[in-house]
């Protein structure tokens, strides 16, 4: 029902509240001035009731003077009439009432009647009794006259009173209207948004309800609600914001916990590393050692073999000479006999040899073992090494390169320790192979003996014992060829094992240098992290 | 005086579960519109005139204002009463809404509205001045002379202050109803 531009706001509420008040305003107003009208009147006409009153007082004088003319002159009687009739016909007027008119008409009618009847006596009696009755008539007109003013007069007040009474108690209660409804739209919605805005609660209801209106209150309302909305925004921002940082510093802290523990790994695996290394070069060197030991006594075996081809050639040629000159069988057989200690002597020597020989290869396989397990260890260290220089990432790179390297010589060095366990194998069933064969020689070499001696009592079975003794030589200058051949490959495959030796110590070297550069990439990485970190 | 009823807002859950005011609307069509408005102007012509002719009390020009408030008083009963023919007729739309409510307020608008012209009526036909504008007379409706003429003027009178009153407060509540309800109510026009 309102038209579509009223919107609540105070502006249009102060017009409404105006426009009634004003209305009851205009209409107190209003009364008032017909109030103020009405009374004039009244006072006009109470004036006008007043002269009518003195005027016929001033006629009563007159007309006492009229009722005793005797006392007086003749002359006195047309003025007094004329004074009666002015007052009458005044009166009259003043009331203003037609009844109070005709009473003055006959009064002045009277008059003239006793004009005329003052020259008779009887009929002047008659006239004046006549007169005296209606100047009473015409006073009680005048009486009623005033009562009725009176009457208006008070009719007229107690009806303004009423009026303007209802129409104050009317202004009274709407303006109490007002003051009530402008504080439920006024007051209570700015008393309330500011508890809201001192306690920073979005969430009010009456703010929700507020924001609905219109007119201040409303656009207030939801510049609050707005105003709140881009607070909430703000500070989940800043909670977002908070979260990140926390997560950075967490991670950060992540970080560095893991490169602490990462540098004490990498130094621990360097430290070990380089412990292997260490250890892995004095093991080479005493394979070194033992493997000059064991050329020595290969070269003094092949000499000693050397020695007792000649020897069995010797006797061989004994044999022969035994066999062509079998004069001299006695003195032969005793040089044989001398021979034959001297070659027992001689194997005797070799066969120790050939046991040093065993000793040292076996003394060699357990440092070739030795190596073999710290390559392995190596291997693994360089793995360990490998994978943590990944978890570092980019400052691990120069790890994994070093990491790469260990890992290659420590192939290396397996391979070199295959090797030297392939030609061991080879020396120690060569060694083996010479001992079977000393032993047989030192058999064959008793035998000769015991044939040696054997010829001088047995002199008879010469022939078919110089037959033995030939084919037993034949057979031990087989062994003993063959004893040499061996010899020959034992004394190759130490050098081999030497060779092999040597490149151990050269990688073992090689590591210990890898080890050292290692730790100084290590200790570059913890002071680097460490300056990042401070 | 705004037909818009239902002072107080509903209030009802939203999905999200946040309580949300929901605001009774309410559009009126033209004819309402007109008798609503012509009422009020009938009603506060009649306060404005009453008032007056009682204050002046007599004379010549109060017997004239006499005359017109007695029309215009017939003239507001016959606009009350088609009024409610209309509304009879013509329900307002939306009336049949479950929230739909007229509040006691209206009704008694309603009923002081025919109250009125009927007890102003009464008391001329008691007092024996039927006569209206045009040289019409009106019929009789109570007894001449039946000796209540000044009891059912003064209740005329009086009344006439206490609806003036019951005025007030329907502004007053209308335009509580209108600054809360005018939003939606755009929203849905616009």
């Amino acid at each position: 029902m309102f038209p579509r531009a009223f919107e609540g706001q105070v502006a249009q509420r102060l017009a409404v509240w105006g426009g009634m008040l004003g209305f009851l305003f205009a209409l107190y107003a209003g009364m008032e001035l017909i109030h103020a009208w009405r009374i004039s009147e009244i006072s006009r006409d109470i004036e006008r009731a007043a002269a009518a009153v003195a005027a016929h007082a001033g006629a009563d004088a007159a007309f006492a003077r009229l009722v005793v003319p005797r006392a007086r002159g003749g002359n006195s009687v047309g003025a007094d009439a004329i004074l009666i009739r002015q007052s009458t016909n005044r009166e009259a007027e003043l009331i203003g009432d037609d009844n109070a008119r005709a009473l003055a008409g006959d009064a002045n009618l009277l008059l003239d009647q006793l004009g005329n009847a003052l020259r008779g006596a009887d009929e002047h009696a008659v006239a004046v009794n006549m007169l005296a009755g209606k100047r009473a008539s015409l006073g009680l007109a005048l009486a009623g006259t005033i009562e009725g003013l009176y009457a208006r007069h008070a009719n007229l007040l107690a009806t303004d009173r009423k009026n303007k009474m209802l129409i104050a108690l009317l202004a009274l209660f709407v303006f109490g209207q007002i003051l009530i409804l402008e504080y439920r739209w006024l007051v209570k919605p700015m008393v309330h948004m500011a508890s809201v805005l001192r306690k920073g609660d979005a969430t009010s209801r009456l703010l929700a309800t507020d924001a609905f209106r219109r007119d201040e209150i409303g656009a207030l309302a939801r510049a609050l609600g707005s105003h709140f909305g881009m607070v909430q925004q703000q500070q989940q921002a800043a909670r977002d914001e908070h979260d990140v940082l926390s997560g950075r510093l967490a991670r950060q802290d992540q970080l560095k916990r893991e490169s602490v523990a990462f540098q004490d790994r990498i130094a621990e695996v360097v430290q070990r590393l380089e412990g292997h290394a260490g250890r892995m070069s004095s093991a080479s060197e005493n394979l070194v050692a033992i493997a000059s030991d064991a050329e020595k006594h290969a070269t003094a075996s092949a000499e000693s073999t050397g020695r007792v081809s000649g020897h069995v050639d010797v006797v061989a040629s004994s044999i022969g000479d035994i066999a062509s000159t079998m004069t001299s069988v006695a003195e032969e057989a005793e040089r044989t006999s001398e021979v034959a200690a001297a070659a027992r002597h001689l194997v005797q020597a070799a066969s120790d040899d050939a046991r040093a020989l065993t000793e040292a290869a076996r003394t060699i396989e357990q440092v070739i073992a030795l190596i073999h397990e710290v390559a392995a260890q190596t291997n693994l260290l360089a793995l360990n090494a490998t994978i943590e220089a990944a978890r570092a990432g980019e400052m691990g790179r120069g790890f994994a390169v070093v990491a790469a390297e260990v890992k290659q010589l420590a192939t290396r060095t397996s391979r070199a320790t295959e090797d030297i366990r392939g030609g061991l194998q080879g020396i120690t069933s060569a060694s083996v192979r010479i001992a079977e064969r000393v032993a047989r020689l030192v058999e064959s070499v008793e035998e000769v003996d015991t044939v040696a001696a054997s010829i001088a009592t047995s002199m008879r079975e010469q022939d078919a014992n110089s037959r033995t003794i030939t084919s037993n030589t034949a057979n031990t200058a087989e062994d003993v060829r063959k004893f040499a051949e061996t010899f020959q490959r034992v004394a190759g495959l130490v050098g081999d094992a030497k060779q092999a030796a040597q490149l151990v110590t050269k990688v073992s070297s090689d590591l210990g240098q890898q080890a050292a550069d290692l730790r100084t990439a290590v200790e570059r990485f913890v002071a680097t992290t460490q300056r990042i970190a401070a | 005086m705004s037909m818009a009823a239902g002072a107080d807002e509903d209030r009802v859950r939203d999905e999200a579960g946040s309580a949300l005011p929901r605001y009774t609307i309410r559009s009126y069509r033209v004819p309402a519109k007109v008798f609503h408005w012509v009422t009020a102007a009938l009603v506060f012509f009649m306060v404005a005139s009453g008032v007056t002719m009682k204050q002046l009390g007599e004379g010549p020009f109060a017997d004239t204002l006499f005359n017109i408030h007695k029309t215009t008083g017939v003239l507001t009963l016959a606009v009350v009463l088609l009024r409610l023919i209309y509304r009879v007729i013509m329900p307002d739309p939306g009336a049949d809404r479950e929230d739909y409510r007229r509040p006691f307020l209206h009704w008694m608008l309603y009923a002081a509205l025919i109250l009125m012209p009927l007890l102003g009526w009464s008391g001329i036909s008691d007092f024996g001045s039927r006569g209206i504008l045009f040289g019409l007379e009106l019929p009789a409706i109570w007894p001449e002379g039946a000796g209540y003429a000044s009891f059912l003027l003064e209740t005329h009178a009086y009344l006439a202050f206490g609806m003036l009153a019951l005025v007030a407060l329907h502004i007053g509540i209308a335009m509580q109803d209108h600054m809360t309800r005018a939003r939606e109510a755009a929203d849905r026009e616009g």
